[in-house]
């Protein structure tokens, strides 16, 4: 069974490289961005199974990134993953079709399970967040 | 030597005894004598003297001739002297008269008054009646009637008569036409004094009393209308004389003092207090000022609190007291005004308190942007130090057992522990900081309160430890906190009470209105959480709303930010909160708040969704714009141009504007500018490709203290935007509360 790939959208690096590492040992392909523009690009040059995106993040933000892959990948499920702030972009994030929404610090167990979920059912529906 | 007042003789050879007499000598005299001639007062007015070419014979002869003729000269020089002194005096007498501002005159009449003839005149008159009347009475003194004002003619007719018939003196003053129609007043002032014949002689001096007159009627007429003036003022005046004694109290006076003026006017303020013995403080105070504004001799003002009879509570007065003194220095009276400043001193005190308050809410709306920020950077690192925490778990689970797994594997979780631990700090650092910013939430605090009763109790071991006895509100007023934010406050006063007390120990939760304070109109809302646990140590109570402050020795359950953010609500909804605590007896927290008028339907349902009006001439850019702020919980509308903007119907109203600077058919910032008419509400934002200070230098005016969205920005910063605008209450609309 080929691998599935996951794209980490992050511009935070010990954040980045701890999914990475994460995700990587739990057997996922793991490409990288540091922000909204370099995701597209990724997603525009190779197929990718679920994006995990920060969603404050310089050029390209997680919520232009969420109407990118809603508009042009309509079938690549979304995990929002955020610092808490004051509830205005996680609401947003939700509207524009996140799959999940999740606030730093992450519980990791949970993210695993939330990108298992979606790999065997893709049109699983939205989530409450943590 | 007849000049020096002695008879001189010399009987012969006159001439050699004055031998530089040339007279003498050329004519042959030989014999001389010489007598003074006397004037009424012994003075020597001449000399006369008999002079002979022979000796005198008979020196007794000629003396008696001399004599004789002396006298007759005397008397002659005596009677010339005297008819030019007469000459003299009558010039200065009718130059007098004439001079003389007023009419003067004599007349005689018959006994019945009815013949009246004037005898002389000093012509002054044609001054008071004109020339025309004058000519008249000249030729018939008896039209002096007719010149007279019909009103006093009956009452100047006898006044004459009587001092007619007495050979009596008048005063009196009376209205006399003049040639003009109008009258003036005169004053005559005269006696009737003798009778030639059967006719009675009378002289008078009359005089015009015209514009005395008026100036007294102005004066009377100033007099009232000042009285009127000061009766009618709020503040209370008081004038007193020199000595102090009241001489006029307004009716501010009269309400202030619960005294009728009769009952000051005529006294001062030291006799004031020994008749009002219920006042004597207040007299006797009185009595002090004004020996003190005597003696300063200048304005000085004072102020102080008290109760007046006329004021139920205590209220601020302002007394401003003026001295004025004669030219001499010698006090003639005193001015004192007392203003009721209550008013005035509650509103500055407001204005002293929301400039404190907003003061604070700017600093505080800094820190919340700053602990914001600390925050995400904050948990962004905590995550990588939990899911490397998690991951290392992971790895150590799946390798074989050593014997260090289990060392290895607690460390791993003290790290996770102490992460999942300052994460909880960061999100009270942010609770903190929403704690501390304006937010427009209401609601009734007794609901809020009943509501969260049942959890609180369920929280507990024992639920009856909790006792709530809850009043509402007043009718119609609210509490300046959202539902949730007061909930949050309870909980964590509630929490703290809870940790402090053992079982058995109640906990209270009370709450009831309060009236308004004094001068100012919004009712008050008191809560009051009471515990009998361990209280706090009197040294610490300072410093427990200080953010990060513990009273507790064990640091490791939470860290002290629950007091330091229920003080930021209570500060933040205008409220106080007072600590009373005892180690040993218990704590009790007691929060008062000010009520706010209810904001209609604010318990309903939640608001609906703002309407933003999208202008952008880009397909591709409005299509963002509408997925970013719909997702954001806007009501988006979209139009390419202004001239699509201007064809929107009125009823559209939109909430919000975002518009793009350059618009194909026109600035965004004059379409903005043309629809504040059309949709005063509506705030607008711009955006544009081009920074601010390039748009200026291209002569775009942006509105002052608006953000501009340079593109390309991301929707993230959109929503800040969007929600910063909403927050912001408009320029010239501030919000009503």
């Amino acid at each position: 069974m080929s691998r599935f790939t996951i794209l980490v959208a992050e511009d935070e690096s010990l954040v980045r490289e701890m999914l990475d590492d994460t995700l990587q040992s739990d057997g996922y392909e793991v490409l990288t961005a540091e922000d909204g523009q370099q995701a597209q690009r990724i997603l525009e040059r190779q197929p990718v199974d679920v994006v995990i995106t920060d969603l404050i993040m310089p050029e390209r933000d997680g919520l232009e990134l969420l109407i990118m892959v809603r508009d042009h990948y309509p079938r690549i499920p979304v995990i929002v993953i955020t610092a808490p702030s004051n509830n205005i972009y996680l609401p947003a994030a939700k509207r524009l079709g996140a799959a999940y929404c999740f606030e730093k610090p992450l519980v990791l167990s949970t993210l695993l399970a939330a990108v298992q979920a979606l790999l065997e059912d893709p049109i699983a529906p939205s989530s409450e967040r943590q | 030597m007849a000049f020096q007042g002695a008879e001189y003789c010399a009987v012969d050879q006159v001439a050699e005894a004055f031998p530089k007499d040339e007279f003498l000598a050329d004519q042959g005299l030989q014999s001389y004598f010489g007598v003074p001639l006397w004037g009424e007062n012994e003075e020597v007015l001449g000399v006369i003297c008999l002079l002979d070419v022979d000796p005198i014979s008979d020196v007794a002869l000629v003396r008696d001739i001399v004599g004789l003729f002396a006298q007759r000269a005397s008397a002659e020089l005596i009677r010339i002297k005297s008819r030019e002194q007469t000459i003299a005096s009558d010039e200065f007498v009718k130059s007098f008269f004439d001079d003389f501002p007023g009419w003067v005159l004599g007349y005689s009449t018959s006994p019945s008054g009815d013949d009246r003839e004037i005898e002389f005149s000093n012509g002054r008159a044609a001054e008071l009646f004109g020339p025309r009347n004058y000519e008249l009475l000249h030729r018939d003194a008896t039209q002096f009637n007719s010149l007279l004002h019909p009103e006093d003619r009956a009452h100047v007719e006898a006044v004459y008569q009587e001092a007619r018939r007495s050979l009596g003196c008048f005063d009196l003053e009376y209205r006399m036409r003049h040639d003009n129609g109008s009258y003036r007043w005169v004053q005559a002032t005269g006696c009737f004094r003798s009778k030639h014949g059967d006719r009675i002689l009378s002289h008078s001096v009359m005089l015009d009393r015209d514009d005395f007159r008026r100036l007294e009627r102005r004066h009377e007429e100033l007099s009232k209308e000042l009285e009127t003036l000061i009766r009618a003022i709020p503040d209370a005046v008081i004038l007193q004389d020199g000595n102090g004694r009241v001489r006029f109290v307004n009716t501010a006076v009269e309400v202030l003092f619960g005294l009728p003026s009769a009952e000051m006017v005529g006294w001062d303020f030291a006799s004031l207090a020994a008749r009002h013995p219920q006042y004597r403080e207040i007299f006797e105070t009185a009595h002090q000022n004004t020996q003190r504004a005597f003696q300063l001799g200048k304005r000085f003002e004072s102020q102080a609190r008290g109760v007046l009879p006329g004021t139920p509570t205590a209220r601020n007065f302002e007394t401003v007291r003026i001295p004025l003194f004669h030219e001499s220095g010698v006090a003639s009276g005193l001015v004192t005004t007392v203003r009721d400043i209550t008013e005035r001193v509650a509103a500055r005190a407001h204005e002293d308190r929301i400039q404190a308050l907003e003061a604070r809410a700017g600093k505080l709306a800094a820190l919340s942007r700053l602990v914001e920020g600390v925050a995400h950077e904050f948990e962004n690192q905590l995550t990588a130090v939990l899911g490397y925490g998690e991951l290392g778990l992971a790895k150590l689970r799946q390798a074989p057992m050593t014997e260090d797994t289990a060392v290895h594997e607690r460390i791993l979780n003290r790290i996770r522990e102490a992460a999942t631990m300052a994460s909880g700090i960061s999100r009270n650092l942010l609770a903190f900081s929403n704690a501390s910013t304006a937010s427009t939430g209401r609601c009734e605090p007794a609901s809020v309160i009943l509501a969260a009763q049942s959890e609180l109790a369920q929280s507990l071991d024992r639920p009856e430890q909790l006792r709530c006895k809850v009043q509402p509100a007043p009718k119609g007023w609210q509490l300046a906190l959202s539902d949730q934010e007061l909930r949050d406050l309870l909980h964590r006063l509630f929490l703290n009470s809870a940790e402090a007390s053992e079982p058995s120990q109640p906990i209270r939760v009370e709450s009831c209105q309060l009236p308004p304070l004094e001068g100012e109109s919004h009712p008050r809302y008191r809560l009051r959480i009471e515990d009998q646990g361990e209280g706090i140590p009197a040294h610490l109570q300072e410093r427990i709303y200080d953010p990060l402050f513990s009273t507790r020795e064990d640091h490791s359950r939470r860290r002290g930010m629950g007091l330091a953010i229920v003080h930021n609500l209570v500060q933040r909804a205008g409220g106080e909160m007072h600590l009373r605590s005892e180690v040993g007896n218990g704590t009790r927290f007691e929060l008062v708040f000010p009520l706010s008028e209810a904001v209609e339907d604010a318990t309903a349902a939640p608001a609906h969704r703002p309407r933003v009006l999208v202008v952008d001439d880009k397909r591709s850019m409005r299509s963002l714009l509408q997925d970013v702020l719909e997702a954001g919980e806007y009501e988006v509308l979209t139009a390419s141009s202004c001239a699509e903007v201007m064809a929107l119907e009125p009823e559209v109203q939109p909430d919000l504007l975002l518009i793009d600077v350059h618009l194909q058919d026109g600035l965004g910032t004059q379409l903005a500018e043309a629809l504040r008419e059309r949709w005063p509400q509506a705030l607008a934002l711009f955006c544009s490709g081009l920074p601010a200070d390039h748009l200026e230098a291209r002569g775009v005016r942006l509105p002052v203290g608006r953000p501009l969205l340079v593109k390309p920005f991301r929707p993230t910063e959109l929503l800040a935007a969007m929600r910063e605008a909403l927050a912001t209450p408009l320029p010239t609309h501030p919000a009503a509360s």
